[in-house]
């Protein structure tokens, strides 16, 4: 095998490990639910070309995480439409991102609970109630917007979105329980 | 009076308490706005609030990134696609690296191989400047020449003729052309259809169901530049990353089944029919369709909702071909909105899909009754439930000839206005079945003695003697219509279906002799005019 092979072959193996924990991250940069995949894709393809610039061995999520976080700020730059929400939140949030990428160890500990955590997150949904677990599968399985839920629960869309805020945290707490629980 | 001397650190009591009621009030109304803002839907001011508490606040914002990442989590698990999202960096990076070899060979074609060495031998003497002109000149040219190759690979004329490939196609079905054979096998790179239907699959497994008049071109066996005409892409297992190229942009698989129509006037229509695809383009950057949602766009502007789309249906064999149906709309303006409503000329029968945006249920008889026959081969609008309890929704179409059209309504509820006052209740039901035992939609509904769940549905009809259009209103009842019936009735029907079936003039249609087959039920109705 050649050794351009070699690397796609070593670099789509990367991709099939990283991609889960770099679209968290790119939301937790406030970017568009619709846009992740978009912007994931493009850190990848960036990182593909400048593979002769990674140094096997060192951390290669972190490097992707750089390359996401400097394509959000470019998106915060552009005078069209963005693919972030609320400009002046994900300011906030990238630089908290900058700050803990100063700090190596907070980054791989990241990417190993994510797994973790996606494992916990199927448990807890199991654990809901009926009610709660119809609006998870309308809001992140039907994709169906706050006002059209609201109309379906003869509510309004604020208190859906309340009701989406509780459930979520909510599920945090039941993942924390998990996690603690796999540690004892 | 150490019980009276306050701590230099501490409020006196009652603004202690207000201090508490403000700090609750302020981080209700953080909570409120960081939800919105998460998603997706802001208010005005949310943006303001989130911020301002952050600054004073700064620990809350592992508040914002956990909810982010839950956010994140449950969409991720609700798309389950990974092995599409890999496949789609993989065509990517392909891409890319096609495109590099494209520039630089085109480099090289200008230049000549030497491209980017300067090796010019000047003469003495005026030398200096000879070679200052030389060196002006090159420089002038190599900048036409990659103001040129921007140009080209900005309007996507990098992937000309000169880049492409063969690709082995096998002929599965052919309709109305004899430019092939059902079980050719064909090394085919540039694709003309001037007439007929012809579907073809690749290597990959990828089912190209192609419909002229269509001009397309295969760049590699997982890449086809769709020029003109319509193309149904049904790409399995193997073939998650299958790209249609158009020209206003592309349209990559994400493991599903779509349409692609390129028409001559630059408009393209994306239709997905099962599963998710990306639709990328450099005016509006990369937008996702879900099954069941469509858009058209062009160069000069950026995707629009499509209404509906014609769904193929090649087992069925009918003698009618085309629609009797047209320009089905609704008064749905939500910005999200992408909802499209599928025309299956020909399409009703037994176990025909019911709706555009759930993919089980089906319409089917009554398991103690035939199949009505009046529904045979009718013409199927599959809709869709998203928008059923908006009261002012309305739905349109036309049609262009003498028609009986039905409408299946949610036998559990008492019928609209609308409905009652124009068609009339067959007495005969059928059913919509298939849903799970989660939906909503069926809370109560017991299995019956199949084990299925199923909505029954009244059929009610209407004749058109003339061609004309037809305008439907919601399933849930307007609140006039709730304060007059004497019961609470719930407001969650089901969304109806429609089926159209032409009819003969009424002076011949009226009593119609016996069905041809035992197999099936009459629907005997009288005809209005």
């Amino acid at each position: 095998m050649t050794k351009k092979k070699t690397n796609t072959k070593w670099f789509m193996e990367q991709v099939e490990n990283e991609q889960s924990g770099l679209k968290g991250f790119i939301r937790m940069l406030g970017v568009r639910p619709e846009s992740v995949d978009d912007i994931a894709q493009e850190t990848f393809v960036i990182a593909y070309k400048k593979l002769t610039m990674f140094e096997r061995g060192t951390n290669f999520g972190a490097w992707l995480r750089t390359i996401a976080r400097n394509l959000v700020r470019n998106e915060l730059r552009r005078q069209g439409r963005r693919r972030v929400l609320a400009n002046d939140v994900a300011e906030f949030l990238l630089s908290r991102a900058d700050e803990k990428s100063t700090h190596p160890s907070l980054e791989v500990e990241q990417a190993e609970q994510h797994k973790q955590q996606v494992s916990a997150l199927r448990e807890c949904l199991q654990k809901l109630p009926e009610r709660s677990r119809r609006l998870v599968q309308q809001r992140y399985f039907e994709q169906l917007s706050l006002g059209v839920i609201a109309a379906d629960e003869e509510t309004n869309a604020n208190n859906v979105s309340q009701i989406l805020f509780r459930l979520r945290a909510a599920l945090s707490d039941c993942i924390q329980k998990q996690l603690g629980n796999i540690g004892t | 009076m150490t019980n009276s001397k306050l701590k230099h650190d501490s409020l006196p009591w009652h603004l202690e308490q207000k201090s508490d009621l403000v700090q609750a009030k302020e981080t209700v109304s953080f909570d409120q706005s960081m939800g919105r803002i998460v998603d997706g839907e802001p208010l005005p001011g949310d943006e303001q609030i989130v911020i301002q508490h952050l600054r004073s606040h700064p620990q809350c914002v592992q508040q914002v990134e956990c909810h982010l990442a839950i956010d994140a989590m449950l969409f991720g698990e609700a798309r389950c696609d990974s092995l599409a999202f890999v496949e789609s960096v993989r065509v990517a990076i392909e891409a890319e690296e096609t495109k590099s070899i494209f520039v630089r060979s085109v480099q090289e074609a200008i230049f000549g191989s030497t491209f980017g060495r300067s090796g010019l031998k000047c003469d003495v003497g005026d030398s200096g400047m000879q070679s200052k002109n030389w060196l002006g000149n090159s420089v002038s040219l190599a900048l036409a020449c990659s103001l040129l190759l921007a140009s080209l690979i900005a309007g996507g004329i990098w992937n000309a003729a000169a880049i492409g490939e063969p690709v082995l196609v096998e002929v599965d079905r052919v309709d109305g052309t004899n430019a092939f054979a059902i079980g050719d096998k064909v090394n085919l790179k540039a694709l003309v259809l001037p007439e007929g239907a012809v579907d073809l699959r690749l290597p990959s497994g990828v089912l190209l169901e192609c419909q002229s008049p269509l001009m397309a071109r295969f760049e590699h066996p997982m890449r086809l530049h769709l020029s003109q005409g319509r193309v149904d892409v049904d790409v399995g297992e193997e073939g998650v990353g299958f790209t249609v190229v158009t020209p206003v942009g592309e349209v990559v698989d994400l493991g599903t089944r779509f349409a692609v129509n390129a028409s001559v006037d630059g408009e393209v229509r994306v239709a997905v029919l099962s599963g998710q695809v990306e639709l990328r383009s450099q005016k509006v950057g990369t937008v996702s369709l879900i099954d069941g949602e469509a858009v058209r766009l062009s160069g000069t502007q950026g995707p629009q909702r499509l209404h509906s789309v014609e769904i193929r249906n090649h087992g069925i064999d009918h003698a009618r071909k085309d629609s009797v149906i047209h320009s089905v709309s609704d008064n749905v303006e939500l910005p999200k909105n992408r909802r499209f409503y599928g025309l299956v000329p020909c399409g009703m029968r037994d176990g025909v899909r019911a709706y555009r945006d759930r993919k089980a249920p089906r319409w089917e008889a009554d398991p103690s009754e035939d199949f009505p026959e009046g529904l045979l081969g009718a013409d199927l609008i599959q809709t869709f439930q998203t928008h059923r309890l908006q009261r002012e929704f309305q739905l349109q179409f036309s049609i262009s000839q003498p028609s009986r059209v039905y409408v299946f309504y949610d036998a559990r509820y008492s019928p609209p206005n609308w409905l009652t006052q124009d068609f009339i209740n067959t007495g005969i039901q059928i059913r919509s079945v298939g849903w799970s035992s989660t939906a909503f939609m069926t809370k109560g509904i017991e299995p019956d003695a199949w084990g299925k769940i199923a909505i029954p549905h009244d059929i009610w009809c209407r004749d058109l003697v003339h061609p004309g259009s037809v305008r439907l209103g919601p399933p849930v009842l307007s609140k006039q219509d709730l304060n007059t019936t004497s019961e609470y009735e719930g407001v969650k029907p089901s969304m109806y279906g429609i089926a159209v079936q032409p009819i003969a003039p009424p002076s011949q249609n009226i009593g119609k002799s016996a069905p041809e087959s035992s197999r099936v039920k009459v629907l005997s109705v009288s005809v209005q005019q």
